[in-house]
């Protein structure tokens, strides 16, 4: 092929190209514009995964937490059980004896 | 000072501009491979997405062969599903659905055409129709040299990059095209 038919041949080409239907025109700056904003959506669309991870992750740690928080608030019943068996386990006498201990501190001192 | 020369060679600093000065052209070959308006349209803006989504960061001299490429490989997508659609829908070869079941409104017609008389237009248009037919027998690789090298105006280098050969390949192909359109369009009158 000569290099004049390739001439023609492009310049039958340019002005296809030239001569493009509006409607296709019209189709086509509205794919151009969605191309482009789409980089906008997509930064935005970037952000939940980080989001995501982050909320994850505090309630990871929320949940352990509420798990460690009854075992010592456990503890703490335990031990106000064993203080209350330890209240229960003295008699009236020894009861007596304790309520009276700051009397008989303050006979002592003055003795 | 060098970059605003390569903007001004280029014609494009953004990637707005860039696809702007692409857009037409990328639709025209797509419709010469596809046959068809629609399936070219989903081509070109699928190729318009994944360059802007996957490659706006490049240098503005990369966007043109990577643009190209994806445009190839959205073709050859579009040719693999109809392939499977005419394997599972055996019938749907015979829905013909090409560009000259569309009816066009007149008006659509008429931009960039009014320095030409319709004598010239009937003739512009019976020789686009015969190339196109000319440039749709070609092999695939074949047309795609074609389309880089002689359309497009794309180096040799950009072409390969492009097509994901070698230049000695991209050389082969486009002498060969040239030579199967010289057969083909023997007739080929251009006034």
């Amino acid at each position: 092929m000569t290099n004049q038919a390739i001439d023609n041949l492009q310049k039958d080409l340019q002005k296809l190209e030239n001569n493009t239907e509006a409607r296709d025109i019209f189709r086509l700056a509205q794919a151009r514009n969605k191309a482009l904003s789409q980089s906008d959506s997509k930064q935005r669309n970037r952000l939940f995964p980080a989001l995501g991870a982050s909320m994850a992750s505090i309630l990871l740690v929320s949940f352990f937490f509420f798990q460690q928080a009854p075992t010592s608030m456990n503890d703490e019943l335990v031990s106000d059980v064993n203080s209350e068996e330890r209240l229960s386990e003295l008699d009236d006498e020894n009861l007596d004896l304790y309520e009276d201990l700051d009397f008989y501190y303050w006979l002592a001192s003055n003795d | 000072m060098p970059v605003k020369a390569t903007q001004v060679e280029l014609g494009y600093s953004s990637i707005e501009e860039f696809l702007k000065t692409i857009e037409r052209r990328a639709f025209h070959m797509a419709r010469m491979a596809t046959g068809n308006a629609d399936s070219a349209m989903d081509i070109v803006q699928d190729s318009m997405f994944k360059l802007v989504e996957k490659y706006a960061h490049k240098t503005p001299q990369e966007w043109k062969p990577l643009f190209y490429r994806i445009l190839n490989s959205k073709t050859i997508d579009y040719y693999r599903r109809k392939a499977v659609r005419d394997k599972v829908f055996p019938w749907s070869k015979y829905v013909v659905n090409t560009d000259s079941d569309q009816a066009t409104d007149i008006v659509d017609l008429t931009a960039g055409r009014l320095s030409e008389t319709p004598d010239e237009m009937m003739m512009r248009s019976q020789r686009i129709d015969k190339l196109t037919d000319a440039v749709n027998a070609l092999p695939r690789r074949q047309r795609e040299a074609f389309m880089l090298r002689c359309w497009e105006g794309m180096s040799t280098i950009d072409t390969a990059m492009t097509m994901k050969c070698s230049e000695g390949s991209v050389k082969t192909h486009y002498s060969r095209a040239m030579h199967s359109l010289r057969d083909m369009l023997e007739d080929y009158n251009y006034d």
